[in-house]
């Protein structure tokens, strides 16, 4: 990087400013969707440790592989499994939203609220979907 | 590419448009294999074409969230020390999922 003679010195914790403000703010859907976002993010990339202990398990042994999907389909694991959906589908549904922004598209307030709302309906609609069609067609009937 | 903030954004994008189709891929490929032996996971593992999808996502997915977990500790750990350090902790977990997820692709081809 260039040290230019009036470069301003943002120290952390001094003078650095703050992203976003977390005393002043008010709801609206968009900055929701935006939250909701990176706590998906964050989400999701926990729960990398259960696809990676499913490829891995099947990997390891017989064993190892009946422990993670006893758990998978255990009460607890099918709750993880229930809010890890949920956690993609809102993730990849908003992150489309964002990757249409960045190309210009529906940047507009009211567009913006609208695909907002629409990231949180078909977010649970997806994760609905995919439950019903996991216990419709998949095996664990 | 201009610097190192574009190189950041731009690789961002790039792995969410790739997994984009990967995830949807991925989720339905889940759906098909509740129930399945532990054989059936393997033979669909190894078929070269699913593998080579795994291998792409367990690369792709450790990149996007390392940066973007990173954003995160940016913007709200603000002593350097600490962040620092969770920068540390942020790669060291991408770096893990990555080299376990692939090694377990390459590993199931070996023995199926």
């Amino acid at each position: 990087m260039s040290e230019s003679a009036h470069q301003v010195k943002f120290i952390p914790g001094r003078n650095a400013p703050m992203s976003p403000h977390l005393q002043v703010w008010k709801f609206t859907v968009t900055m929701a969707a935006s939250i909701t976002h990176r706590a998906t993010g964050i989400a999701n990339a926990i729960g990398m440790l259960l696809l990676t202990a499913w490829i891995a398990s099947a990997a390891i042994s017989e064993d190892a592989f009946d422990a993670v999907m006893g758990f998978l389909g255990s009460t607890l694991g099918l709750i993880l499994l229930v809010g890890f959906t949920w956690s993609i589908m809102f993730h990849l549904v908003n992150g489309l939203r964002y990757l249409a922004m960045d190309s210009g598209k529906a940047i507009s307030k009211e567009a913006g609220n609208l695909t907002a709302t629409l990231a949180f309906v078909a977010s649970v609609i997806l994760t609905g979907l995919i439950f019903w069609a996991g216990f419709t067609f998949g095996g664990a009937n | 590419m201009a610097s190192s903030a574009t190189k950041h954004f731009a690789r961002q994008r790039l792995t969410a448009l790739v997994q984009v189709p990967l995830t949807i891929w991925l989720v339905i490929s889940a759906i098909s294999l509740i129930g399945a032996s532990r054989e059936d996971m393997l033979a669909w593992v190894s078929t070269w074409w699913v593998a080579a999808l795994l291998v792409a996502w367990f690369l792709s997915v450790p990149l996007h969230m390392s940066i973007g977990i990173g954003d995160v500790i940016d913007d709200y750990l603000h002593k350097k020390g600490t962040r620092s350090l969770t920068h540390g902790l942020n790669s060291i977990y991408a770096l893990l999922i990555g080299i376990v997820g692939v090694t377990s692709v390459i590993a199931i081809t070996l023995i199926a």
